[in-house]
């Protein structure tokens, strides 16, 4: 399926604001990393299913799609054409082969290979300049010169068919008295024109009185007279104004050979003009074709040497210069779609104004096309605004129609499209006088109405009472289907992703952990942290037995992210190279000694635990070697059961004092572990092989029968 | 409880909010009362310990604990029977807490107030009450909104458990919270059931949080009880529509992948009730007396009841 939405390597970090005083000290700024790190491709009409706790980072990455979140670092590609997607895929593939290569190359070698491609730049500039990406003046001359011959031309033939505009302005005076003769006669003027319509109005104002007198019962006599002077007044004004007066015709025929005098005469004088005009023109035109022709032979020679330089060039440089090159085109396609990379492109004041506009221009193409709906409907919709305004202005803001009529029917589609039938009843109430339910309607009719391909649903129904959120469910996934729309669907109900997710990602802290096929990861969670969330949804069946994994603690502070793998200080399952840092392994060793204190003799030589670097530790004891002896028979029996202890690695001996190597750290990276799975945990090995292997060997078998 | 009636006077007129509920609750025992937003879950409760805003009171029917009738009970008499007998974990525990005052005061207020004890005094309990609801001690002195949401609503919990009460009533106790705490909380619950012996109510509109940990379960609709009954046979064996629509519409992550199907139409308007069975005009079973008579409680089977015409017994 066709790829709609990628994210590669988003990151969303927020400073925390520290005081102006630490500011001037020159103290580091923390940060808030709301989003560290992921990626992941929605398909187009697929749901896809972010879920995770709340804190993980699910609404930023929903925020972040809709720029509605500055991404610190990052690509989000929206609607990338396949063949653009083929070249980057093809860009990236070649760049990862090269870059080894590149990264042994001398320092010198880069500069030079830097000033290649600066070269090469200039020579591919000149190249579309020559191939006509910039018009020279000669042809800009003449394409001029043809466009004026056109227009001449039209009005040539306008002016001896009689229909010029100019000539009809001309003598348009003459022409509208010949017309007032022709309507009203000879007794027309403004002062009579004038006169009649007042008298009209007085006679409708005398007879709407006669008929309210009559109707009241009151006297009737004044306004009866009044009604029948103005009455005859008008009808003799009107009998005087009549057109086959004999007196008017003489006047008008005269008037009628005096225009056509005058139009001949117009005429005569702006077509010889107009044929003196056009004749120099024309000879311009031939001048400038005969310029251009001498031209061209010399263009084709310098196009020809222009490419051959730049093959040389290419051939000379080795791979560095392709490398160089290969990641200037990346940028090029990806900065067309790209929505992060382009906010860093360019500093100053113009670079500013330029983003601006850019900003201002993409974010109205991109909010046509992706739209959002919140997780409140009780807070999302403006409670000064009626249900008409709240679904227009999106109309409004992104200047999708341009009368207040034909947002009226769009509107009115998307109220009938989420239930909200008759819409007119729904339009124009306030959100109080709504249901919860209703108003999530009004909120996905917002979104719809703009007609996107795109819907981030940041917990639409999460707020809803439970008998209410399957009903708009029912209707997300009929518009889906309707209007064939993509969903990234956010919630932290694994129950409801069940249901509805094509696909799902579950996050943790900022990463995802775990991503595939929606059915798989629910019925068959790899992850220690998705097995645990999906072991504690509650279900309505009091039939099912459970096994709940209830994590203890809460999530960490995503300020300072914990080092390895971020979910192993909660994790039931962790081991010893999940990640433990030396202050955690020293609690974990004083906690140790404080209950040895009575068993194991050995436990109080144990002298005091200093931290000597991020992953090492130093311990002073009176009796060297029975320490180490003792804390290597303690490790290796309660590894399995506490396994910060297990991260010691090496125990050492160092004059007097004992030395605790630890495991340094890896964060686990998200793996394929089968067809659609992936998961980012060192327990998890990957399946892929065998799946590969059952796979293939058919296929092998029936190619070997057909040979 | 039997016969339960409170109304609400509004502009509008008299809201029946809760009308003719009757059920008991067992020492050592849960009940669940669940149903939809504004069906008089929390009417209920706050029948129960004569919390309810002004405008509302209790018209009719008995609330019996321990010998006494709470609902016909001084207001000073009340107060010797709330918190330290009956107490409450409020809506929301966001806002339950006072945001400008540290929590071991809040708590402490709690106590002081009804063991008649000096602040000092009560200031020492609440090291013990953090702990049992398994909050570090030491972050005492901090404010509500150091605190996440599943602490806030422990802090809630401990200041329910401050007088050692013998019936704790939960209101939404896990609405607004994440999948784990909600796992975390549920489980301090039941914890707290078994080792302090408290009866517990605990309200939820959401059908799976009581079937995990409800003995007993009390399904309202439009301010009147559709069903009671144990837990296991309730959930199983719904009796009636309403209570059938309603399981059926909860997705089960156990069940099969599809969308369940869910009940039709709006809740009634309790200023202006349909006659006859609340729900009729939603009902896909409704036959001849349903709009007129008002069906009973009909016993299905042991403490199981449902009030509906189709189980009357001489069908």
């Amino acid at each position: 399926m066709e790829r709609l939405l990628t994210i590669r390597d988003l990151k969303v970090w927020f400073p925390v604001r520290s005081g102006f005083l630490s500011g001037l000290m020159g103290k580091e700024t923390k940060y808030v990393r709301a989003l560290d790190g992921i990626s992941l491709a929605v398909r187009r009409g697929e749901v896809f299913c972010l879920v995770g706790e709340s804190g993980c980072g699910k609404t930023t990455t929903g925020k972040a799609i809709l720029r509605l979140n500055e991404p610190t670092d990052g690509q989000i590609l929206f609607d990338v054409p396949e063949h653009d997607w083929k070249r980057l895929e093809y860009i990236h593939e070649r760049l990862r082969e090269l870059w080894p290569r590149v990264r042994s190359l001398s320092p010198v070698d880069q500069v030079e290979a830097e000033a290649r491609v600066r070269e090469l730049a200039k020579l591919k500039k000149k190249i579309d300049a020559l191939r006509g990406g910039r018009a020279t003046l000669v042809e800009r001359r003449l394409e001029r010169a043809t466009r004026s011959i056109e227009i001449l031309e039209d009005r040539m033939e306008g002016l001896a068919a009689g229909k010029d505009a100019t000539i009809k302005r001309l003598v348009s005076r003459l022409r509208r008295d010949i017309d007032l003769l022709r309507e009203f006669g000879p007794a027309f003027r403004p002062r009579t024109q004038k006169r009649l319509h007042r008298l009209e109005r007085e006679h409708k104002e005398a007879r709407y009185r006669l008929h309210r007198a009559e109707v009241t019962g009151m006297r009737t006599g004044k306004w009866a007279r009044r009604a029948r002077r103005f009455e005859a007044r008008l009808e003799g004004l009107r009998g005087r104004m009549s057109p086959n007066d004999p007196e008017a015709r003489a006047l008008l025929s005269q008037l009628e050979a005096e225009l056509e005098a005058r139009r001949r005469r117009f005429t005569d004088l702006e077509l010889s003009h107009v044929r003196g005009e056009l004749e120099g023109l024309r000879a311009t035109r031939e001048a400038l074709e005969a310029q251009r022709k001498a031209r061209v032979e010399a263009t084709q020679e310098e196009f020809r040497s222009l490419e051959r330089a730049i093959a040389d060039l290419r051939s000379a440089g080795g791979v560095g210069l392709e490398a160089l090159e290969l990641h200037g085109q990346e940028k090029e396609i990806s900065g067309r779609y790209d929505l992060v990379a382009w906010w860093h492109a360019s500093g100053g004041l113009r670079g500013w104004v330029k983003r601006f506009r850019l900003y201002r221009d993409r974010m109205r193409k991109l909010r046509k096309k992706v739209q959002i709906i919140y997780q409140d409907p009780y807070e999302s919709l403006n409670p000064k605004m009626s249900i008409f305004d709240i679904v227009a202005e999106p109309l409004i803001a992104n200047k999708v129609v341009s009368t207040m009529s034909e947002a009226e029917a769009v509107i009115k589609r998307a109220l009938e499209d989420v239930g909200l039938r008759p819409a007119e009843e729904y339009m124009l109430r306030f959100p109080h006088e709504l249901s919860g339910g209703q108003r999530q309607r009004v909120g996905i009719a917002t979104a719809l109405v703009v007609d996107p391909d795109f819907i981030v649903a940041d917990e639409p129904v999460s707020m809803l009472d439970a008998s209410v959120r399957t009903e708009i469910l029912a209707l997300l996934l009929d518009l889906k289907k309707r209007r064939n729309l993509t969903y990234l669907f956010i919630t932290h109900d694994l129950g409801l992703a069940w249901i509805i997710a094509d696909r799902i990602a579950v996050m943790y802290l900022g990463k995802i952990v775990e991503m595939g096929d929606g059915p798989e990861i629910i019925q068959n969670p790899r992850h220690p942290y998705t097995k645990a969330l999906i072991s504690v949804v509650p279900s309505p069946n009091t039939d099912v037995q459970k096994n709940k994994i209830i994590l203890r603690g809460e999530r960490p502070n995503p300020v300072d992210i914990p080092a390895g793998c971020r979910f192993h200080p909660r994790c039931p399952l962790a081991v010893g190279v999940c990640g433990w840092s030396s202050d955690e392994v020293r609690d974990e060793l004083t906690k140790l000694f404080a209950e040895d204190r009575g068993s194991q003799p050995m436990a109080e030589t144990m002298g005091e635990i200093t931290e000597d670097g991020p992953f090492a530790l130093r311990l002073s004891s009176s009796d060297v070697p029975g320490a180490k002896a003792y804390l290597r028979g303690r490790i290796e029996a309660l590894a399995s059961a506490r396994p910060a202890l297990a991260s010691i690695r090496k125990v050492r001996a160092n004059g007097g004092q004992i030395l605790l190597g630890l495991h340094v750290p890896a964060e686990p990276a998200l793996r394929r572990i089968r067809e659609d799975v992936w998961v980012a945990c060192h327990l998890v090995d990957p399946e892929l092989a065998a799946v590969s292997e059952a796979a293939a060997e058919p296929i092998v078998d029936s190619a070997a029968a057909a040979k | 409880m039997k016969n339960l009636e409170t109304h609400f006077d509004t502009r509008s007129g008299v809201v029946r909010a809760v009308d003719n509920v009757t059920f008991s609750l067992e020492k050592g025992e849960s009940l669940g009362l669940a149903g939809e937003s504004g069906c008089g879950k929390t009417t209920t409760a706050l029948s129960i310990i004569r919390l309810l805003p002004h405008n509302g009171r209790i018209v009719g029917g008995s609330i019996a604990y321990d010998g006494k009738d709470l609902a016909t009970l001084k207001e000073s008499d009340i107060r010797r029977i709330r918190w330290k007998h009956i107490s409450i974990v409020f809506q929301g525990a966001m806002n339950a807490l006072n945001p400008v005052r540290r929590v071991d005061w809040q708590i402490a207020e709690a106590i002081a107030l009804h063991d008649h004890i000096s602040m000092d005094d009560a200031a020492g309990r609440v090291d013990e009450l953090l702990e049992l609801v398994g909050i570090n001690p030491a972050r005492k002195h901090d404010y509500p909104h150091e605190f996440s949401g599943g602490m806030r609503q422990r802090v809630m919990i401990a200041m329910a458990l401050a007088c050692r009460p013998k019936i704790i009533i939960a209101d939404e106790p896990v609405t607004a919270l994440d999948v784990m705490i909600q796992a975390q909380i549920l489980e301090l619950l039941s914890q707290l059931k078994e080792d302090l012996d408290l009866s517990m109510i605990l309200i939820s509109h959401d059908l799976s949080v009581i079937a995990e940990t409800c003995d007993k379960v009390a399904i309202m609709y439009g301010g009147k009880l559709a069903e009671f009954g144990p837990t296991a046979d309730v959930f199983k064996d719904p009796q009636h529509p309403y209570t059938q629509g309603l399981v059926r519409s909860f997705p089960d992550i156990y069940g099969p992948r599809e969308l369940p199907p869910w009940i039709p139409g709006q809740p009634p308007n309790l200023l202006d009730p349909p006659p006859g069975c609340r729900f009729h005009p939603r009902c896909p079973m409704a036959f001849d007396p349903c709009n007129k008579v008002d069906p009973p409680l009909f016993p299905i089977k042991g403490s199981h009841v449902a009030s509906c015409h189709l189980r009357a017994p001489t069908r």
